[in-house]
């Protein structure tokens, strides 16, 4: 079937098999940051943002996707505040095995558009939905309070 | 549609995508159809069955209604999949494990179900064909919510999960977690006092399944604590 949808910013239109998920599409054109995990939306690794919203990759089928906007971390790396997101991942070693860093920048990317000053139970909620077996997420919600409260050195 | 050879009516379309099933020829997502908005009127709530559970956590309710917004977050931990699954999916999918279920299950509320033709139901005697479209939740004069849940932690199933609703005119009480069917039960009385619990009790046993986290009887007795803890939020 024939789906219409946008994809950072860019028109895609495409034949696909109803039945094939947005996670498989989007690794067979290099999108390579929406990461294949579970593969049954336990982890979030292939968090993508659809008008605005994180949601998991792997539950979507491509199907489904006609007129919707899906976002990933390719279409946003050269923004400013993304560039601060990044530098204070990396500031407080909030990456080890690196897996689930995209799903943790697109998901606090989509909290900042909807809450530019998330309180730390609001980062936490967002949080919710990615698995991140390395950090215990101390340092990752260290890196996110210190985006919301402009503490970034970028 | 669904007397289409092969057509397979879905509800709860998010399951379909482990399935990874090649076989699929075209998709109609429901989603895509149905409304995704809660509407405030002076004595109903209407939602939409497109309406995501995160939409349900973050919406201003109501007082009467604010246990939703609980229920809501604790059928799903992960904001990503509450951004995915929908009211409509949830009830059609009626798993009685889930918060959302069995607190809507007390407030019974009147759907709107599109099959040849349109009709509206309550929720309790649905016999689960056809396409919900919205769900409205009528605000009763002096009405209760009380939700309860027991599980090992926040982010788990509960094994027992216990709703009541009450108003001037009677109460509703629902019991479901790890059950073989959801237990409902409704007393003309907004008393929900010894004899009312007694009858809860008698009915919901037989539904208990025995698990990891105890028996039976186990349950029984958490259950009579439930019960107890909700005549206090109802009645007290």
């Amino acid at each position: 079937m024939r789906v219409a949808f946008q994809l950072n910013g860019k028109p895609v239109e495409t034949e696909v098999e109803p039945g094939m998920n947005v996670l498989e599409f989007l690794r067979s054109l290099g999108v390579f940051s929406v990461k294949h995990g579970c593969d049954h939306g336990e982890c979030g690794s292939c968090t993508v943002l659809v008008d605005d919203k994180p949601q998991n990759a792997c539950l979507m089928l491509m199907g489904t996707l006609d007129g919707e906007r899906i976002e990933t971390l390719e279409g946003l790396n050269a923004r400013r505040r993304m560039e601060l997101m990044q530098a204070a991942f990396l500031d407080e070693g909030a990456i080890q095995c690196g897996y689930c860093t995209p799903a943790m920048l697109l998901a606090l990317e989509s909290l900042l558009r909807a809450n530019p000053k998330p309180d730390e139970a609001a980062i936490r909620e967002v949080f919710s939905g990615i698995y991140c077996r390395c950090t215990g997420y101390v340092k990752p919600m260290v890196a996110a309070k210190k985006v919301a409260l402009g503490e970034v050195d970028g | 549609m669904s007397r289409t050879t092969g057509a397979v009516l879905i509800g709860g379309g998010t399951y379909l995508a482990a399935e990874r099933d090649s076989e699929i020829i075209r998709l109609i997502p429901l989603k895509a159809h149905l409304q995704g908005e809660i509407t405030l009127a002076r004595d109903a709530v209407t939602l939409g069955a497109g309406v995501d559970l995160q939409t349900m956590v973050e919406y201003a309710w109501p007082e009467h209604f604010q246990a939703l917004a609980e229920a809501a977050r604790e059928s799903c931990p992960s904001m990503n999949i509450r951004n995915q699954r929908t009211l409509g999916g949830e009830l059609a999918n009626s798993r009685f494990d889930s918060e959302l279920v069995i607190l809507l299950h007390a407030l019974n509320p009147r759907l709107s179900v599109v099959q040849a033709q349109e009709s509206t139901e309550y929720l309790v005697e649905w016999s689960g064909d056809g396409i919900i479209r919205d769900v409205m939740l009528e605000i009763a004069p002096e009405m209760r919510l009380k939700y309860l849940r027991f599980a090992p932690i926040p982010s788990a199933l509960p094994f027992l999960g216990v709703a009541g609703f009450s108003a001037a005119d009677g109460c509703r009480i629902v019991v479901g977690g790890n059950v073989d069917s959801l237990s409902v039960l409704e007393f003309d009385t907004k008393d929900f006092g010894a004899k009312q619990q007694e009858l809860v009790l008698e009915h919901a046993e037989d539904t208990l399944l025995p698990d990891h986290f105890g028996g039976v009887s186990y349950k029984r007795k958490l259950l009579m604590t439930a019960l107890t803890r909700l005549e206090d939020a109802l009645c007290g």
